[in-house]
């Protein structure tokens, strides 16, 4: 579904990504683990066509279509979710309008007619009982006002709304209480399917005992470092970031 | 309507004011960033003397009154006998503190008054300006809010090509009145207009001012609200538009004269092409007017590089004991913003314009009728392609 290949990515004369590869199959739930400054977010960003990233070498297919030379909009269109690791504030926007063009635009992509009202009601209201989300929050301004774990759940909410085929949880859990990480993990549990793929970007081990990996790689200075199963995030929380630090030294 | 002479005395102290001085230059702080000469001196052209009334009339209810020019029209006008229309009144010309080259252009040059009375409960009143001719034309209107009485007041201008327009509206609110004011300036492209408006707001009396200004070519907005009377309050709020080399200039004083008084301001500007926007607001507060709440809010967006703004708050505050605050924030579209509708598949056009209608229907929400914002909602979603 998704290959990353070689690719270097830069910020100004910042190289961050450095020959990062990946495959990820339909179906598959891969987690990124790394320190901080390793390039996690920015591989997310990249993938979603954030346009401050320089890519300046490598390729991403996704499913055999060159991702890197589609839009933000044409990438989420084809199938591609980025959960936001700082979701926006949106004055005058509710999440409902909000949704209701995303939704509309993936229609139209689709060659769809655009949703009657009920049917969008009722879609929201069957999607918004995954991730726990009261119905006020949906007639409110996006994100405004809401807690960290409430903004975290709304991205939860879209990408059931969605239905992407590649998800990518962009530290979806940092700073959420342990209520909040459940209600998110059983969101994105009951999405997983045999189509869909996930791509876990996270700090902590925590996240996995609630989302369990089919694989878990290291990430280290822009690149996969170790890959294995969920026992090497366990390793990892045990014996800490500087083990992997000093077993590439030690190489 | 009855005839009664009108106020001489006035309009003779207005001319002598036009013979010592002339239309303000940009060395008068008052018009520092507003170049009247580059709107008021292009060769004036025919113009059409049929202008369709806007489609608004034929869906209002309540009471109309047409100015053709000015002067109002009896035939196209219906109004009900509660409200009191004639063409002078006691009050006319002292509603203005402060004399300036438009009021007394104004003053001067008048033909006919509209002078609106009402009592009680009250129908909205809608008033459409026609302007069929390029020569300056002076519409004067008096508003007389009688004690607890209540009103709504809808502004309309219309024109087929130039028009230079200098309005005078004098508002009086009585104790406990309620006015609620809203002046469309949407219009063709091709309207220049120096309106100023002033309310005296006596004792637990309310007014509230909107002014929706877009595809106009110029607009100076005056819009003065002195608090004379205690617990009286005012809010002011305008949304304004600009594009290709279109001017909006809104200038605002909140006079607080007495103590226990409340008043807002919040104008929002969008700016494009090579427009310019000016928000001067003023907040006076005197020494008596001790337990003031004043509150300001300015904000604009740039959507080009050639676009101007011109910001300037301005509190001047002689009492010790009073809430004020301002803030002016000018920025441009925001690019994590529209990253957030894309990521969601929603295109960058499509985006801009959402995040554009969210900004701007803010102040289409302050308009207090109903049927109005509903109707001028409506219209903005289908200007801003919004489906929803």
């Amino acid at each position: 579904m998704l290959v990353i290949r070689n690719l270097n990515v830069a910020i100004g004369e910042k190289k961050i990504l450095k020959d990062f590869s990946l495959t990820i199959n339909a179906g598959e739930v891969h987690a990124i683990m790394g320190p901080n400054g390793t390039g996690k977010s920015t591989l997310a960003s990249v993938l979603a066509g954030k346009a401050e990233y320089e890519v300046e070498s490598g390729e991403v297919f996704f499913e055999g279509v060159n991702l890197l030379e589609l839009t933000p909009d044409a990438r989420a269109l084809a199938g591609v979710f980025l959960a936001f690791q700082y979701p926006v504030e949106i004055p005058g926007v509710t999440t409902t309008n909000f949704m209701k063009a995303a939704v509309n635009a993936k229609r139209k992509h689709d060659g769809l007619e655009p949703l009657d009202a009920k049917s969008f009601l009722q879609l929201m209201n069957e999607k918004r009982q995954i991730v726990e989300l009261d119905k006020s929050y949906l007639s409110r301004s996006i994100n405004e006002g809401f807690s960290g774990g409430e903004k975290k759940r709304n991205e939860i909410f879209q990408m059931a709304m969605l239905n992407p085929k590649l998800a990518i949880l962009d530290e979806t859990d940092s700073g959420l209480d342990i209520d909040a990480l459940r209600i998110v993990a059983n969101g994105v549990n009951s999405l997983r399917t045999k189509e869909n793929s996930f791509l876990v970007i996270t700090h902590y081990q925590r996240l996995l005992n609630y989302i369990v990996p089919d694989f878990v790689h290291i990430m280290y200075d822009g690149k996969i470092v170790k890959t294995g199963d969920k026992s090497l995030a366990l390793q990892m929380e045990e014996k800490g970031y500087d083990w992997v630090k000093e077993e590439l030294a030690a190489n | 309507m009855s005839a009664t002479m009108i106020n001489e005395d006035f309009r003779t102290r207005a001319k002598a004011f036009l013979q010592t001085n002339g239309m303000p230059t940009s060395r008068d702080e008052e018009w520092r960033f507003t170049n009247l000469r580059k709107y008021f001196t292009d060769a004036v052209a025919p113009n059409s003397t049929s202008v369709e009334l806007p489609a608004y009339y034929h869906n209002c209810e309540g009471n109309k009154i047409v100015l053709v020019n000015g002067v109002l029209d009896a035939e196209r006008s219906q109004f009900d006998n509660t409200i009191e229309v004639t063409n002078t009144h006691p009050l006319l010309g002292s509603g203005i503190q402060e004399e300036n080259y438009f009021t007394a252009l104004n003053a001067a040059n008048y033909t006919d008054a509209l002078c609106i009375s009402v009592k009680g409960e009250n129908q909205p009143i809608h008033i459409f300006h026609i302007i069929t001719k390029a020569e300056f034309v002076f519409p004067r209107i008096l508003l007389s809010a009688k004690r607890s009485s209540s009103v709504v007041v809808n502004e309309f201008y219309t024109t087929s090509s130039t028009a230079n327009v200098s309005a005078v509206i004098e508002v009086f609110l009585e104790e406990n009145a309620n006015v609620n004011w809203h002046a469309i300036q949407h219009d063709n492209g091709a309207l220049n207009v120096v309106n100023h408006v002033e309310a005296q707001v006596a004792r637990d009396a309310r007014f509230q001012y909107v002014s929706l200004s877009q595809n106009s070519r110029f607009i100076r907005n005056t819009i003065q609200a002195r608090l004379n009377g205690e617990n009286a309050y005012a809010s002011l709020n305008g949304f304004y538009q600009t594009d290709g080399e279109s001017l909006v200039d809104n200038h605002v004083l909140i006079d607080h004269k007495v103590a226990n008084c409340e008043s807002h301001q919040l104008f929002k500007g969008l700016l494009d092409g090579e427009g310019t926007g000016v928000f001067n607001g003023k907040i006076m507060v005197h020494q008596d007017a001790q337990k003031t709440n004043a509150y300001q809010s300015s904000k604009a967006v740039l959507l080009s590089e050639t676009a101007t703004i011109h910001t300037k708050p301005q509190l001047e505050i002689f009492a010790d004991d009073v809430k004020c605050s301002h803030g002016a924030a000018i920025g441009q579209m925001n690019k994590n913003e529209i990253f957030y509708f894309m990521a969601r598949g929603i295109d960058e056009k499509k985006a801009a314009a959402i995040l554009n209608y969210a900004y701007v229907v803010e102040l289409y929400e302050r308009v207090s009728d109903e049927k109005l914002k509903a109707y001028l909602i409506e219209k903005l979603k289908k200007e801003s392609d919004i489906d929803f």
